[in-house]
């Protein structure tokens, strides 16, 4: 990133803002009231009228419930012809509409009006009394009001009375001296007191002379509204172009409040990508009086004394392939400027432990083409956050073929091969006998169901190598700076590949699954078969004469917590625990793995058993109906629990370990910003 | 180191069992509570997605500990 200083006269300014906008390469950095004693610029005089049509565009939109525009990266072109015409146009429009939601809602109001006393009205309609028959007694009380249940026993309070009643309404009338008895009975059977409605005519004709106008009235609402739905059809198109033109105007005139200003100039300041400078200067300094200038860089010295200086922001550059993954690290926190972008690691980390995990040839083939699929007609789609989510789940998935072909050797939960350990008919059920009746030549390296202690021990093997590029990623960052972090990072890598080691050493002590060798030992006397043996027998905790702890890896550990202790202080002691616990932590990948394998397994042999073997040809159709959609919810069950599980990992496990993704993107002045989840 | 005699192997099982119960429980209660609050965090700020989630999950590295170490013991059996 470049730092320019774009310099020049007032009346330049408009010109200017405007090819700032076209160039879309300047991240403004805003200036503040103030500061080096220069003010803020002041809004370009079409801000007020922009804004105000704005407004009124905005509020015609609400009424008329039109969507408002998704928003794309490279903003969206306005009319064919804006300007003035268009401002009448929305004046025009605002006028009538507002007119027409102005009598909605008084129509509105009316008919709720109507409706409540056509609601008070309606119980005394079915009463064969007028309304004045309720009024004018000197000697009786006359009660009116709803009932929650039929009130019996009113005989009960005194025998003067007389009733009427219809369901859920009751009047009584009562003589005046057993008025405050009646009352009181009536309160507790839960009589809730109503007026009587105003009027002399009787109810039923008020009734319907009430529906009636109701009727009118909604009828003349259901114009408004087709008016308004008609207008809403011509003016959709017309309000989504005028409002993304008039957001540009009122971006482009406000622009000068982020700048600074004197009497006669005006100064920008902001940030430009290097190789594009010479390119934003040219075409900048072919506005008359305008000057661009480059101020010097700082060096990461001066950089680190001045605090206050503002990092420049950060334009992440990865291949395509993998620039969907910026925004699973963009989730966490944008790298800063002076940070390595982890977006490669992460880029390969993330889907091949979702094929860890899912594990499975089947989905995996599965996600690869369905995505590829959805990707293809998604073709126009802004990259939001679901399309880049797709690409990732297309790499999981191509990891997930991978490993379920060469390591797990299975496709949608059955075999390719009969496993050792399967007694049962079903559990034998595979492709190569079963299904193919060819013979695939590929045999698992791993058994899921019958090695868990291996799949543990490839898992912590995965957490050692992605916590090692981790810890060296942290010590690249930091070599640039400080030396001494640098050499923290060093000391974590040690305790990590000493520990490892005594883990591996541990397990290579397991116990042989049918004959084979376990991982532990393979990968003590294989990729490890360097590391100086001789060592430490500890009996008590699994450590025998034969695999005793080796010197070298207890001394990489303590040598490791030393260095940690001397640069980063004796706090720190405490996370060599965290430490351990993080890397046991990835054999969650054999969990989640194995959980999945046996739910399918199980969901295949049951209906194998009931539906397909020794069965009529109808059953085994339903049968294979039936596993195809028991492995369609294992398939959407291992998705989302392998996207969780292995962000998890990156996000907790790893990027703690190095990360700190304190940067600003880059926003150039002219792009819209993108909204993201 | 195989371990013999009916009762101590189901001794070992049994304990195996009570593992993964306790991790279990331990994590559904974790979660439990961490995931009340982010969904209230998420409702004033959705934004807050990329934050929240790996938060959520963190305790299910306690049952992943409770699987480990079951396995460990079920390893000790014949």
């Amino acid at each position: 990133m470049s730092r320019a200083l774009i310099i020049g006269p007032r009346d330049a300014l408009a010109r200017s803002v405007d090819a700032l906008y076209a160039l879309q390469l300047l991240h403004i950095v805003d200036h503040r009231q103030g500061e080096e004693d220069l003010e803020i610029g002041k809004p370009l005089p079409a801000a007020t009228e922009a804004s105000e049509v704005l407004v009124k565009l905005r509020s015609i939109a609400n009424v008329l419930q039109v969507e408002e525009p998704k928003a794309t990266a490279t903003g969206i072109a306005g009319p064919e012809s804006p300007g003035e015409d268009m401002k009448a146009k929305i004046r025009a429009l605002e006028l009538n509409i507002s007119e027409q939601d102005a009598s909605k809602k008084k129509i509105q109001g009316l008919v709720a009006d109507l409706n409540r006393r056509v609601e008070e009205i309606t119980p005394f309609a079915q009463l064969p009394l007028s309304l004045e028959d309720y009024r004018g007694y000197d000697s009786l009380e006359v009660f009116t009001g709803k009932t929650s249940r039929d009130i019996m026993g009113l005989e009960t309070v005194t025998p003067e009375f007389e009733s009427f009643a219809v369901p859920g309404f009751l009047v009584v009338f009562v003589a005046k001296e057993h008025a405050g008895r009646m009352r009181d009975f009536l309160a507790q059977s839960g009589f809730t007191s109503v007026a009587v409605p105003e009027g002399r005519e009787p109810p039923r004709e008020i009734l319907s002379n009430l529906l009636a106008e109701g009727e009118r009235w909604e009828k003349r609402l259901g114009e408004i509204e087709e008016t308004l739905k008609t207008l809403r059809e011509r003016y959709a198109g017309f309000l989504t172009a005028a409002r993304a033109h008039l957001e540009t105007e009122v971006e482009k005139a406000e622009a000068p409040l982020r700048f600074a200003v004197t009497d006669h100039t005006f100064i920008v300041e902001g940030w430009i990508p290097r190789e594009a400078f010479e390119k934003a200067k040219a075409d900048l300094e072919k506005i008359d009086g305008v000057f661009v200038s480059e101020i010097e860089a700082k060096t990461q010295e001066e950089h680190e004394e001045s605090k206050a200086e503002p990092e420049p922001p950060v334009l992440l550059r990865n291949p395509k392939p993998i620039k969907p993954f910026e925004m699973l690290v963009n989730m966490f926190g944008t790298p800063s400027y002076h940070e390595i972008d982890p977006t490669i690691v992460l880029a390969i980390a993330f889907p091949m432990m979702f094929g860890i995990m899912v594990g499975d040839a089947g989905y995996g083939i599965l996600w690869v083409a369905y995505g590829l699929w959805l990707l293809k007609r998604w073709k126009n789609r802004p990259w939001d956050f679901w399309k880049n989510l797709l690409v990732a789940f297309i790499w999981g998935g191509f990891w997930a073929t991978i490993f379920g072909t060469f390591v797990f050797a299975e496709a949608f939960g059955v075999p390719f091969h009969m496993p050792a350990s399967a007694t049962s008919l079903a559990a034998q059920f595979n492709w190569s006998d079963n299904i193919l009746h060819l013979n695939i030549p590929i045999h698992p390296i791993l058994e899921k169901l019958d090695q868990v202690p291996d799949f543990i021990i490839m898992a912590i093997s995965v957490a050692a190598l992605h916590l090692g590029i981790g810890f060296i990623i942290g010590f690249l960052d930091d070599i640039r700076h400080s030396v001494k972090h640098a050499l923290g990072k060093l000391g974590w890598l040690s305790v990590l590949i000493g520990l490892y080691v005594v883990l591996i050493v541990r397990a290579a002590r397991w116990s042989l699954v049918n004959g084979a060798v376990p991982w532990g030992t393979a990968i003590w006397n294989g990729p490890l078969v360097w590391f100086p043996r001789a060592g430490m027998p500890l009996p008590s905790a699994g450590f025998a004469a034969a695999n005793p702890v080796p010197y070298v890896a207890i001394g990489m550990i303590v040598g490791g917590i030393v260095l940690v202790i001397a640069t980063e202080g004796f706090l720190h002691l405490m996370e060599v625990f965290g430490l351990m616990a993080n890397v046991i932590s990835y054999a969650r990948l054999a969990g989640i793995g194995v959980a999945e394998e046996a739910v399918i397994f199980a969901l295949n042999v049951i209906v194998l058993n009931a539906l397909v073997i020794n069965q009529s040809t109808p059953m085994i159709i339903l049968g294979a109906v039936l596993m195809g959609a028991c492995n369609f919810l294992i398939f959407l069950l291992s998705t989302i629990s392998g996207t969780i599980q292995s962000i998890r990992l990156n996000y907790v496990e790893f990027f703690v370990k190095f990360y700190k993704g304190s940067g600003t993107l880059f926003r150039p002045f002219g792009v819209k910003a993108k909204s993201e989840v | 180191m195989a371990v013999t005699g009916d009762l101590a192997q189901a001794a070992i099982a049994i304990g195996a069992a009570l593992t993964i119960l306790g991790t279990g429980l331990a994590t559904a209660w974790a979660e439990k509570v961490i995931g009340a609050a982010s969904v209230g965090a998420l409702a004033e700020k959705p934004e807050l997605f990329g934050r929240v989630l790996p938060l959520v999950v963190i305790p299910e590295t306690i049952i992943i500990f409770g699987l480990v170490i079951a396995f460990l013991m079920l390893g000790t059996l014949p």
